[in-house]
């Protein structure tokens, strides 16, 4: 589904990632863990078409099209998702008009007739309840004056309704509490499918008791260094990230 | 003095239309000739150049002739208490009805020719010619406008609709004035609507007066879609009384140069001002909103409100000041006003002001002029929404603030139709 070869991006000519090699089957969850500053976030910026990022070398290779030069709109219709690790607040914008608009581009972008205004709040209603979203803050703007947790749940809420093929959570068990982190692996774990994809990023290995990765990849300084099965992010759990760097060469 | 001591192809051409209704017309123009041109030297007009409207030739504005039907077409309006209606200036008698009881209206020339409704006193009574040039030579040659009169305690339920339709070849000037008083205890809010018919190369020169008495409440609603060829000076200048509250909001949509004057004074305790706006620029339009509250009295509160986008290479421009005056203990009052320019060609000048002379206020002001936040755009594109729709979305967003102050009639209904198409970027 997803398949990165040799991936080099910058940011103000600083390169962060550095032959970056990856590919992402349907049915799978891959995991990227990393010490800050290693790039993963980047990874999933590149991923989703932010253009403060350039990529230098190697391709992005999509449901079999190299998405390098696609628009980051195109690539979310196209199925890609992004949680981001720090949801923005959009003032004045409702998070019903905001999913209505993805949702309408989405149809639009591929052939697929509108949705009626009364499936569509049928869907905003079950969607949300896989997150445990409050029906009070659907009414309000996006983010906006939303705990961590409830951006966070939002974040997977909108996953739940675009249905994407390949979902990227960044860090998205920053700022959980326990409760929290809960609700939201549960909701990703019921939006699970054999078609679909996970590429879950995070710092810390908890997230990973309940979201269970196929493969772990250890991002360090912009290049995976070691790939493994779930065991190997408990071994970075209990050893840090300090041999990584002796590995490393450092 | 003598209108020969003065030289201007503006004053001179209005003098020829009509004598005006002004009382002390001798006294008026020996200020016009002492008064300041509205040069960009003057520090009011700093950021607004608008000499050539003295300078240019005019032309008598063609007759305008609307049926009903045309009228309705070009401005759908829902309900009205009184819709009151000038075309080309000239105020309609054919066009205009007033529907509620307890409320008058006169035009200004029955008004000035008969003293009809017992408000000659009131004529300039707010003191709007000392504020300008242009307000002066409108109170001078004021010809054309009307009376609005709201009873004692009387709650207007619907608007009173101002509509001014401009249309038609050659420059012109029109000077149209309005009186507008609310008596004690009374409500009503006021819509005025500048609309143009095709194009209009006219210059307007409008000026309304409003009175406010004690603890009566006007809203006055103001929106500008002229055509681009365009000038107008608008000029509001409110007294209130005691306990009075007094909202104003205008939405600048469209034309060529607008510069909109909102002054308020306070002549009693326990009032209360709000002032929103908005302007949206595209092209090479320059509109410039200008507002003066005069904090003369305590325990009053003013918030103001104005947004501004501006895109292409056009101009926004906001000055207000807020003047609290000795004695004007326990004033609150706060002032913000948040622009966004769409392209490096386009330009906002924001100069927020307090001039504080007591010493138990509370008083705050800001500005801020920026761009679209770049992390709510990839936000929307992230989520599979246009950058274009992302745009539209966010300035959509942005101006709701300003448009939610609005309580719902005629002109919500036409800022909500209107809007959509003028946030396209």
């Amino acid at each position: 589904m997803l398949s990165i070869r040799d991936l080099h991006a910058n940011i103000n000519g600083k390169e962060i990632l550095r032959g970056i090699n990856l590919e992402v089957k349907a049915g799978e969850v891959h995991a990227i863990m990393g010490p800050n500053g290693s790039g993963k976030s980047t990874l999933s910026s590149v991923i989703a078409g932010r253009d403060i990022f350039e990529v230098t070398g190697g391709e992005i290779v999509f449901n079999n099209k190299v998405i390098n030069q696609m628009s980051p709109e195109d690539r979310a219709r196209e199925g890609i998702f992004l949680s981001f690790q720090y949801p923005v607040e959009i003032p004045g914008v409702s998070i019903t008009n905001f999913m209505k608009a993805a949702i309408e581009s989405k149809h639009k972008y591929l052939g697929i007739p509108p949705l009626s205004a009364g499936d569509f709040l049928k869907m905003m209603k079950e969607k949300r309840k896989i997150v445990e979203l409050d029906d009070n803050l659907s009414k309000r703007a996006v983010n906006e004056g939303f705990s961590g947790g409830e951006k966070k749940k939002n974040e997977i809420f909108q996953m739940a309704m675009l249905d994407p093929k390949l979902a990227i959570l960044d860090e998205t068990d920053s700022g959980l509490d326990i409760d929290a982190l809960r609700i939201v692996a549960t909701g990703v774990n019921k939006l699970k499918t054999k078609d679909n994809a996970f590429l879950v990023i995070t710092h810390y290995q908890r997230l990973l008791d309940y979201i269970v990765p196929d493969v772990v990849h250890i991002l360090y300084k912009g290049r995976i260094v070691k790939s493994g099965p779930k065991e190997l992010a408990l071994e970075m759990e209990a050893r840090g990230y300090d041999w990584i760097k002796k590995e490393a060469g450092e | 003095m003598q209108d020969t001591q003065i030289n201007d192809k503006l004053f001179h051409w209005l003098g020829a239309q009509h004598p005006g209704v002004a009382r002390d017309r001798e006294r008026l123009v020996a200020s016009y000739a002492q008064a300041q041109a509205p040069s960009r030297e003057h520090e009011d007009w700093k950021y607004t150049d608008i000499l050539r409207v003295f300078e240019q030739d005019y032309v008598p504005a063609p007759a305008l002739a609307l049926t009903g039907q045309d009228l309705a077409t070009l401005l759908p309006l829902a309900g009205y208490a009184a819709r009151l209606v000038f075309l080309n200036g000239v105020y309609s008698r054919q066009l205009s009805a007033v529907e509620q009881a307890g409320i008058r209206v006169d035009s200004l020339e029955d008004y000035s020719r008969t003293g009809a409704c017992g408000y000659n006193a009131l004529f300039d009574g707010t003191g709007v010619s000392q504020s300008g040039k242009l307000q002066l030579l409108n109170t001078i040659f004021a010809s054309q406008g009307v009376v609005v009169s709201v009873a004692r305690n009387v709650v207007v339920d619907k608007p009173v609709c101002l509509v001014y339709v401009n249309s038609g070849e050659g420059t012109s000037a029109l000077n149209t004035r309005n009186l507008i008083v609310c008596e004690a205890f009374s409500r009503c809010t006021v819509e005025s609507f500048h609309v143009s018919r095709g194009q209009n190369t006219f210059f307007t020169n409008t000026v309304s007066e409003i009175f406010a008495r004690e603890g009566a409440s006007v809203t006055y609603n103001q929106l500008v879609s002229e055509s681009t060829g365009s000038t107008m000076v608008h000029s509001t200048c409110v007294l209130q009384d005691a306990a009075s509250t007094f909202e104003a909001n205008s939405f600048l949509l469209d034309g060529g140069i607008i510069r909109n004057n909102t002054r308020v004074a306070h002549r009693g305790e326990d009032c209360t001002t709000r002032l929103n706006g908005l302007y949206l620029t595209t092209g090479t339009q320059h509109f410039d909103t200008f507002t003066h509250v005069d904090h003369e009295q305590p325990n009053c509160t003013t918030s103001e409100l104005y947004k501004g986008v501006a895109a292409d290479k056009s101009t926004g421009v906001f000055a207000g000041k807020i003047f609290v005056a000795p004695g004007a203990q326990k004033t609150r009052a706060n002032q913000a006003n948040r622009n966004i320019l769409l392209s490096p060609g386009a330009t906002i000048h924001s100069k927020p002001q307090l001039e504080i002379w007591a010493d138990d206020v509370s008083c705050t002001h800001g500005s801020t002029v920026g761009q679209l936040n770049a992390d709510h755009l990839f936000y929307c594109q992230a989520r599979g929404i246009s950058r274009d729709q992302a745009v539209r979305l966010l300035l959509q967003a942005f101006v709701a603030e300003v448009v939610d102050k609005v309580e719902s009639g005629n002109m919500k209904d036409y800022l909500e139709a209107a809007l959509p198409g003028k946030m396209s970027s």
